[in-house]
């Protein structure tokens, strides 16, 4: 880990919620910040300048996916959204609205670090301002500098919409990223509604990358929600 | 205009005090309790076409409910009644839905004498009162015979009679009925009547001459007796006069003239007029009996066929449909039924050929509706229609209107004739009580319903209760047992605990997670969301979500890769882990779980087999109702809301789902996904399909 203990602000008006968090999170070494509301919430993200945000969207006094947006108004700091609300519209309304992750409660203490731990990798690589150059995870390598891929150490060769989708996920790595935002960046805004394509293209990457396509290894379906690209740990 | 006489103005009852009311109430408790009525009073009403009539049944109603005895309304058809002019006619048939409205059972019998034929129901029906109408006057027939109140009370036995003034205080006076004009058809009896008696008298002067008066007199009583047995009774009375008067005139000296010589000739003459009267009365008597039987036997074949033809039919529109196709053919008319809308305006239900109502109509219809009385042509509300309506209402005065029956006469006949419409209304009765069934079937449908619904809540609560329960008493245990300072547990023990409670949240979790979406599946809050979708996409993502659970298990998936099916990715997914997830739970460790899809003519099937001990043949079905725990093994306890989720899925999707054997053992769940029509075409194309590795190398 980096040097300074890294600082979580906790959003939740739950106090069982909380009294767990704090538990599990200081036992395994993070210093952590608690908010009961989502205004007292957004005054301490300005002031304790936090490393990850953990958000709850049912808040007393306003609604999680407007915190997002007021916070997204200025700092690109992970947002992991921890929430009740299970339906995949919720997932996708706050993963749009700028949250890097969405963890649907009730969650175990391993999920959880493991989506902290997401999160503080792609905020090491946000603060480097140097993206690392190659992508590895078991037996899949994207070499982002030379834009080659590998897989099982043989090169595979990809269109360029494929390979633009691969990188999106890549840098994203661990998250989910919604049909959306990847149709947005890989197509353009104009194309923000056309999942058929998305589909189509991830069904011929899965064919060139994964050794069984109908058991994917690197590229996960999150259901009604978007893909997510396996992660490292 | 209005001279038909007018059911709110003819029964008083409207204007009548709040007793009736009372009565009425009495009487629908009594209704209520019907085994009680065995041994008690039963009685019966005489109704006649008179406007009293209505009184008679108003106070026929006060002494049944005040005796708590069922009662009926009767009205005898004899040849007299045959005779009825129209007006009297529809009083009659008024009378009879008054009948009917105020709760009692209608009949009408057919028969030579209204008194005996009463009595012979009466006995029939075992009827412990009679309630009849007390005439004022006595007709000038009734002074010389006994009357039929007079006969009833004679004949009666055991039977109480009542004879009661049906007539209020201030009932207006019944219009003096018109004389029957006469038509061209009696017109051309009378002179018929003059040509056999000329005839007959010229055939016997040829043959016989003046000699032979007794054949001469014969010939002409056969001249009687066929004008008699052929027409009515005033041509048969005419052609016996003229006979008499030509067998004076030209064969009784003196000849040519009125006078007679020999007295004894007037009884002669008397005889022929009697043999002449009698064949004629006689004659008029059996016709007008053969028109009774006819008229009743047509009635009730029509009634017949329309309860034959409305028997196993019981929704609305059906229903209107078949009688509809019935009733042209029984009453020769072009047929429409309406039924009212939630919006006001009406529905034509049925509409025979060649008939479409005019605009004009739909405001008889409504008022029809809206009145729950018969209306249009024949009638003397809305004459100028070209249909008669007939509104299909129930004998309960608050009873809903079903609808309207529009008859439309073809041409020659029609409706101004009381009999058509009275038997109009008769098949209307009929057709209400169709309809009355099968709203019966269906409320006794849905209260069926309504009780499996109670049943399921309270099996819902109790399996929800011990389920939602279990774990969390598991969990209570655990987590007390851990905070305990003083118990020494071993690290074995805490780590033992620490498992339980993990396991038991993760139950708690996954029961809570089952009910929430059944209930949003039955709920009707799901909208589904359907888009062609990868197969194989949505296996994976299954496959991925469930790996943990399927550790042990070696998984094959057999899934073409362009296979597209539309639905709604989310709850498919959610029906291959639930799948997925059973065939772990049921099947032992090492097993293998294999899963196929492909796509058939128009849908598209997914399996999901494993190798485990399978489905018994009579669980197969079973197994996917709500809380059926498989095998009742208290091991695998747990609400089984699983594959229930995945039935009410699929079939949300048109879809089928269904488990059966496998060849070498085990289960085999299948579900089914309708897949017609083209997927979208391929996507935006892509034209630079170089390498990428050698587009960009530095």
């Amino acid at each position: 880990m980096t040097a300074p203990t890294p600082l979580i602000l906790v959003v939740e008006d739950e106090p069982q919620m909380n009294r767990f968090l704090r538990g599990s999170l200081s036992t395994h070494g993070y210093r952590l910040v608690e908010s009961m509301t989502g205004a007292d919430g957004l005054a301490q993200a300005a002031a304790r300048c936090p490393d990850v945000i953990l958000l709850d969207l049912g808040l007393p006094d306003m609604d999680g996916l407007d915190v997002t947006k007021r916070l997204r108004e200025w700092t690109a700091t992970p947002i992991i959204v921890i929430s009740a609300r299970g339906r995949d519209d919720d997932k996708i309304a706050a993963l749009d609205a700028g949250a890097d992750d969405y963890l649907t409660k009730p969650f175990s203490v391993g999920e959880l670090l493991a989506r902290i731990r997401v999160a503080l990798r792609h905020l090491a690589v946000l603060q480097s301002d140097k993206p690392e150059p190659t992508f590895e995870l078991d037996g899949l390598r994207v070499d982002l500098a030379r834009r080659e891929v590998f897989v099982a150490d043989k090169q595979v060769h990809l269109t360029p919409t494929e390979y633009n989708l691969l990188v999106m996920l890549v840098h994203h790595a661990g998250r989910v990223v919604t049909h959306r935002q990847l149709l947005k960046e890989v197509w353009g805004p104009s194309h923000a509604e056309n999942t058929q394509y998305l589909r189509v293209y991830m069904a011929q990457l899965r064919q060139k990358l994964e050794p069984t396509p109908a058991r994917p290894r690197y590229l996960i379906n999150e259901p009604g929600v978007g893909y997510r690209l396996k992660d490292r740990s | 205009m209005n001279d038909r006489p007018n059911p709110d103005s003819a029964q008083p009852r409207h204007q009548d005090d709040d007793r009736d009311d009372v009565d009425l109430q009495v009487w629908r408790k009594t209704q209520g309790i019907e085994n009680t009525w065995g041994a008690s009073d039963r009685l019966l009403v005489c109704i006649s076409p008179s406007p009293y009539s209505a009184n008679l049944l108003l106070q026929g109603r006060r002494i049944a409910a005040g005796l708590h005895a069922q009662w009926c309304a009767v009205n005898v058809e004899t040849p007299a009644t045959l005779r009825l002019p129209p007006k009297a006619r529809t009083q009659l048939m008024l009378n009879l839905r008054l009948a009917e409205q105020l709760g009692a059972e209608t009949v009408t019998l057919s028969g030579e004498q209204s008194a005996e034929e009463i009595l012979r129901f009466a006995r029939e029906r075992s009827i412990t009162k009679i309630v009849v109408g007390k005439p004022r006057t006595r007709s000038f027939r009734e002074r010389f015979q006994s009357s039929f109140v007079d006969e009833l009370i004679l004949r009666s036995g055991t039977i109480d009679i009542y004879a009661t003034t049906g007539e209020p205080q201030n009932a207006p006076r019944a219009d003096p009925e018109p004389t029957r004009r006469p038509t061209a058809r009696s017109a051309l009896e009378y002179l018929a009547a003059c040509g056999v008696s000329a005839a007959f008298a010229a055939v016997a002067f040829a043959v016989f001459g003046r000699e032979h008066t007794s054949d001469v007199l014969m010939t002409q009583l056969l001249g009687v007796v066929i004008v008699s047995t052929r027409f009515g009774f005033w041509p048969s009375m005419l052609n016996a006069l003229l006979s008499v008067l030509f067998f004076d005139f030209f064969f009784i000296p003196p000849y040519f003239r009125f006078s007679v010589e020999d007295a004894r000739h007037l009884l002669t003459f008397g005889a022929m007029l009697l043999v002449a009267g009698v064949i004629a009365g006689l004659t008029r008597r059996v016709r007008g009996q053969v028109n009774v039987a006819r008229r009743s036997e047509r009635r009730t074949a029509a009634l017949h066929a329309l309860s034959q033809d409305l028997f196993h039919v019981q929704e609305i529109n059906t229903v209107l449909r078949a009688a509809g196709r019935r009733i042209e053919g029984v009453l020769a008319c072009r047929v429409a039924a309406f039924v009212p809308e939630e919006s006001g305006t009406t529905r034509t239900v049925y509409a025979s050929d060649g008939l479409e109502p005019a605009d004009t109509e739909q405001d008889v219809v409504r008022w029809v509706l809206a009145h729950k009385r018969e209306a249009g042509c024949g009638t003397s509300t809305l004459a100028g229609s070209r249909g008669f309506y007939v509104p299909l209402v129930g004998a309960a005065e608050d009873a809903e209107v079903f609808g309207v029956l529009g008859l439309h006469p073809k041409e020659g006949n029609d409706f101004d004739d009381p009999e058509a419409r009275h038997l109009a209304s008769a098949l209307a009765r009929q057709i209400v009580v169709a309809l009355e069934r099968g709203r019966l079937v269906q409320e006794a449908e849905q209260a069926r319903v309504k009780m499996e619904a109670e049943q399921f809540r309270n099996a819902l609560l109790s399996s929800v209760s011990h389920d939602l329960r279990t774990p969390l008493a598991v969990m209570r245990g655990a987590a007390t047992t851990l905070l305990d300072d003083d118990a020494a547990l071993s690290v074995s023990v805490r780590r033992d605990l620490t498992h339980a409670l993990v396991e038991e949240t993760e139950r708690l979790d996954r029961r809570v997670r089952d009910l929430l979406d059944l209930s949003r599946l039955e709920s009707g809050t799901v909208r589904l969301r359907k888009e062609w979708q990868s197969v194989e996409e949505m296996i994976g993502a299954a496959l991925n979500q469930t790996e943990f659970r399927l550790t042990g298990h070696p998984v094959s998936a057999d899934v073409p890769s362009t296979l597209l099916a539309p639905c709604d990715s989310v709850l498919i997914q959610q029906v291959l882990v639930n799948l997925l997830e059973n065939a772990a739970k049921y099947t032992d460790e090492g097993t293998q779980i294999d899963v196929t899809a492909r796509a058939l003519a128009d849908h598209v099937m997914i399996e999901i087999a494993d190798r485990g001990d399978g489905v018994p043949a009579e669980e197969r079905s079973r197994i996917f109702n709500k809380f059926h725990r498989a095998h009742g093994d208290p091991s695998h306890a747990g609400v089984g809301l699983g594959l229930t989720i995945c039935r009410a899925i699929v079939l949300a999707h048109g879809g089928r789902i269904w488990v059966e054997d496998r060849k070498g053992g085990g289960a085999a769940f299948r579900f089914t996904l309708p897949a017609q029509g083209e997927p979208p075409s391929s996507p935006l194309p892509e034209f630079d399909d170089s390498v990428t590795s050698k587009r960009s190398a530095p």
